[in-house]
């Protein structure tokens, strides 16, 4: 918490010399933040060049409105919320190519019902890390079919580590609703990677 | 189904309701130990919390990507090309908020409302002056009313000083009263 709160201090002077037009500043918070805002982007985006421009276009943007920040948010509320709206827009703009766009981890079949693929039993895989970096790969899968809504908070909550009180600021809905959609991610999670998890 | 299952049934579906908080260490202590009970006995609650904890700790580990190597290049390429905004286009009302956001933070609200109350204390005591009094403007017919018998009298007291009727009407009413006091302290 104490740590917290000195990186919040570090980040408002930071700003506040953005704001001033200090662009040496405004390199800071990129180099500061960039890496948090491209794993997030990425898993929402499942394309790593697309990832990267929708990067870079947060920053580009923060860059513009650096002056009409306030204080009352920290700068990575902010910099969450300048990117889930950026996801947000290219899910819109994209959403005929993701409709057609099946997980690895789901299959269609003719009738055009989803239905989920047969996994294999790996419960007598000698190579753990083999087992690991499958798991790791089906947790990406299970995470880009998850529904956008369901990705977004536990992205936030879970891998970039924020509290229940930014993500409601950054998503603008309810505390309730935010835990919620936790619940329902991660059990959704969980029903998809169990025959790993009892491997 | 019987009344045992039933509500073997409703626990296990308020503990895995539970099951978030209670791998997060966010539940009372009471509630804790209930959850921890349950889990005990229960097989299928037991193995629903193992694989939220190993889904959750799976999502924690989960590798951390880089941006590329030229990412800051192509950034201030593109930060060359934009101008920052004013912070102009902020409303009025969100000024006003900001603000007041900002002084609550400062924690200066209590000795700013002191100073403003003194100010305006100085200022009213300095600005205050009391109205003058207003004449109020007299209706012509009685202000002959009025007048005319003042006038009157002013006349009749310039040609016998003496002759005043009113001081008369007191003489005649002093000297009732002398006699009345003459009786009382006769008698």
């Amino acid at each position: 918490m104490v740590a917290a709160g000195i990186v919040m201090h570090a980040d408002t002077a930071l700003v506040q010399r953005a704001q001033a037009n200090d662009r040496a500043a405004f390199n800071e918070i990129v180099l500061r933040y960039k890496n948090k805002v491209y794993n997030y982007i990425f898993r929402m985006v499942h394309n790593a060049v697309d990832a990267e421009d929708l990067t870079q276009e947060t920053f580009v943007r923060a860059y513009m409105s650096i002056r009409s920040f306030q204080s009352r948010a920290s700068l990575n509320t902010w910099l969450f919320r300048i990117a889930t709206n950026q996801c947000i827009d290219y899910s819109r703009k994209n959403k005929r190519i993701q409709a057609n766009t099946t997980s690895l981890y789901e299959d269609v079949n003719e009738e055009g019902e989803e239905k989920q693929r047969d996994l294999p039993d790996l419960s007598f895989d000698p190579q753990r890390m083999l087992l690991n970096k499958e798991l790791g790969r089906r947790l990406e899968d299970a995470l880009s079919s998850l529904p956008e809504k369901l990705r977004t908070v536990v992205l936030l909550y879970d891998i970039e580590g924020l509290s229940y009180d930014e993500i409601t600021a950054i998503l603008n809905c309810p505390l309730g609703t935010v835990k919620s959609r936790l619940f329902n991610a991660r059990s959704s999670l969980r029903d998809k990677l169990s025959p790993y998890l009892q491997a | 189904m019987s009344n045992f299952n039933q509500n073997e049934d409703r626990a296990c579906q308020s503990i895995e309701a539970l099951l978030p908080q209670y791998i997060e260490n966010l539940l009372a202590a009471r509630t804790m130990l209930e959850v921890e009970s349950h889990l005990t006995r229960c097989r299928t609650c037991s193995q629903q919390c193992r694989q939220l904890e190993a889904t959750v700790n799976l999502l924690q580990s989960m590798d951390r990507l880089e941006t590329s190597d030229d990412f800051m290049a192509k950034l201030h390429a593109k930060l060359d090309t934009v101008v920052p905004e004013t912070g102009l286009h902020l409303s009025f009302f969100a000024s006003l908020r900001e603000m007041v956001y900002r002084l609550q933070q400062a924690r200066t609200v209590p000795i700013l409302s002191a100073s403003m109350t003194m100010a305006g204390v100085i200022a009213f005591a300095i600005l205050y002056h009391p109205m003058p009094l207003r004449t109020v403007p007299v209706p012509a017919a009685a202000k002959i009313g009025v007048e005319q018998p003042l006038q009157r009298n002013v006349a009749l007291a310039a040609v016998n000083p003496f002759d005043d009727p009113a001081a008369a009407n007191l003489e005649a009413h002093s000297a009732i009263q002398d006699s009345n006091l003459a009786t009382i302290s006769n008698e």
